[in-house]
C-alpha cells in the first residue's frame, strides 16, 4: 500500500516518540513528580501531535518541537494544579536529604534545589539532566544561542554549589 | 570551585546530586497507525469496547480497600482477565450498516437506541464473541476466532473469514493504554473522593465510567460525543455478569 504524506509523517512521529520515550518520560517525571501524570502528559502530547497529520512535514526539527511541546505541557499541568515550585527552602536541608532513598524523596530534593534558580536556568538543567539533551539541542528547544544554553547551565550549577557549600552540605 | 569545562560535568558534585537515581520506568510504546482513515463509527465502536472494559473492571471490585485508583482498577482487571466468560448488557444508538460485509449495525449519533448483549467466552486458546441484538429479527453476530457469522430469525445469513477479538490488550492497564493509544484514545484513571473515574477524551468521543470505591458499586458509564453542538450519548453499559454459562 502506498503511504500518504500523512501516514509518512505519523510514522516519523511514532518512531521519534518511540526512540525518545524514556527521555521524554524521565523529564516529565522529574518535572511533575508523578509517574502516572508523566505517562498521561507524554501520551497526550503524542495524540495532540498526531492530529497535526500531514502538517508535521512543515516542522523541520521535529525532535526539538516535541521537547518544546513537552515542556509547555508540563508547565500547563503544573499550572492547572496551582503548584509551580517547592516552597521549602534549603535552611533545614541535612546531608541525609542529599541521599534520598526513593523517587519521592529525590523529587522533593530536586524541587527544593530548582526553586533557588530562575526558570530559564532550571529549565536548561532539567533538559540536560532529565531530558538527556545535548546543549545544541537545548539551544534549539529553548530558542536561544548555544553559548546562552551553556552559560545558563553553568550559572545554575554554580549557584546551587554556592548554596550547598554555604550550608556545609558539600 | 567554578565549572570551566561546560561539556563535562560528569565529576561535578552538584550534577551528581541532581542526577536521577530512582527514575520510574515507562511501558509507553508508540507505533504508527495503520495507513487508513478511521471513520467515526469505527472510533465509537473501539471506544465502546474500551468503555465496556472500563465498566467491567469497575464492577469487578467489591469491598476491596486499596490506596490508588490505578491499584483498584488493576485488581479488577485481573478478575476480568481470569474470568472464563462475561456478558456486557448495553444500549447503543445504532443504524444499519450500509456495507453488508461489515457488522450489522454501526454506532452513530443519529442512530436508534437499541439494547444488546456482548458475550465473550474463552475456550482453550480462542476467544469467542457474540453480539445479540434485541431487534425484530433477533439478530446475532458471532466471532469464533476464524469466521464472522450473522444469524437472523435463527438462520445463517452471512459468513466470512474474520480473526475475531483479541483480549490481549485488556490483560493489564499498560497494555490497554497502549492499545487505546493506537486508536487515538487516552484512558485516564483518577480519584475524586470516594469516586473513581475511568475516562477517555479524544476529539470524537468521550468515555466515562464512574464508580464508588467504598461501596464497590457502579455509579454510571457511558460513551458520548459532540454532535450538532450537543453532547450526545451513543452507548450506555447497563450491567456486566461474570462467569455465566453459555446462553445458547
Amino acid at each position: 500500500m502506498k503511504l500518504t504524506t500523512e501516514n509518512k509523517q505519523l510514522t516519523r512521529l511514532a518512531e521519534l516518540m518511540q526512540s525518545e520515550r524514556n527521555d521524554l518520560f524521565r523529564y516529565a517525571c522529574y518535572r511533575l513528580g508523578s509517574a502516572t501524570e508523566a505517562d498521561d502528559v507524554v501520551q497526550d502530547l503524542y495524540l495532540r501531535l498526531s492530529k497535526q497529520g500531514a502538517r508535521l512535514a512543515e516542522i523541520e526539527d521535529l525532535k526539538g518541537y516535541i521537547y518544546r511541546s513537552l515542556t509547555n505541557s508540563c508547565t500547563s499541568a503544573l499550572r492547572s494544579r496551582r503548584q509551580f515550585a517547592s516552597t521549602e527552602t534549603l535552611d533545614n536541608l541535612s546531608s541525609d536529604d542529599l541521599a534520598p532513598k526513593d523517587f519521592e524523596q529525590e523529587f522533593r530534593l530536586i524541587e527544593r534545589l530548582m526553586a533557588l534558580l530562575p526558570d530559564e536556568q532550571s529549565e536548561v538543567i532539567r533538559l540536560r539532566i532529565y531530558g538527556g539533551r545535548q546543549f545544541d539541542e537545548i539551544a534549539s528547544i529553548c530558542n536561544i544561542p548555544l553559548t546562552t544554553a551553556k552559560s545558563r547551565f553553568r550559572y545554575g550549577i554554580d549557584k546551587l554549589r554556592e548554596a550547598l557549600e554555604k550550608r556545609g552540605l558539600i | 570551585m567554578k565549572t570551566n569545562n561546560l561539556d563535562n560535568f560528569s565529576d561535578d558534585r552538584v550534577v551528581d546530586i541532581l542526577s536521577p537515581r530512582f527514575a520510574p520506568t515507562t511501558s509507553l510504546s508508540f507505533k504508527a497507525p495503520a495507513p487508513r482513515r478511521r471513520p467515526l463509527w469505527q472510533a465509537v465502536r473501539i471506544s465502546a469496547v474500551a468503555a465496556m472494559v472500563a465498566v467491567a473492571v469497575v464492577i469487578g471490585i467489591s469491598g476491596v480497600q486499596t490506596s490508588t485508583a490505578r491499584e483498584v482498577v488493576e485488581q479488577a482487571m485481573m478478575r476480568l482477565a481470569e474470568a472464563d466468560s462475561f456478558l456486557v448488557h448495553f444500549t447503543a444508538n445504532v443504524a444499519e450498516s450500509k456495507r453488508t460485509q461489515d457488522e450489522l449495525y454501526n454506532v452513530e449519533f443519529e442512530g436508534t437506541p437499541m439494547q444488546g448483549i456482548v458475550e465473550i467466552r474463552k475456550e482453550d486458546s480462542k476467544v469467542k464473541m457474540a453480539i445479540k441484538w434485541q431487534d425484530e429479527a433477533r439478530s446475532m453476530e458471532l466471532y469464533d476466532g476464524e469466521s464472522y457469522r450473522r444469524y437472523q430469525n435463527g438462520q445463517l445469513v452471512l459468513e466470512r473469514p474474520d480473526k475475531g477479538i483479541d483480549l490481549t490488550p485488556f490483560a493489564t492497564i499498560d497494555k490497554l493504554k497502549e492499545y487505546a493509544l493506537l486508536t487515538g484514545i487516552l484512558l485516564k484513571f483518577r480519584e475524586e473522593g470516594d469516586t473513581i473515574i475511568v475516562s477517555d477524551r479524544s476529539d470524537k468521543v468521550e468515555i466515562v465510567a464512574r464508580f464508588s470505591k467504598s461501596e464497590g458499586r457502579l455509579l454510571g458509564a457511558e460513551c458520548s460525543g459532540q454532535y450538532n453542538g450537543q453532547q450526545v450519548t451513543v452507548l450506555t453499559v447497563d450491567q456486566i455478569d461474570f462467569d455465566v454459562p453459555p446462553t445458547e
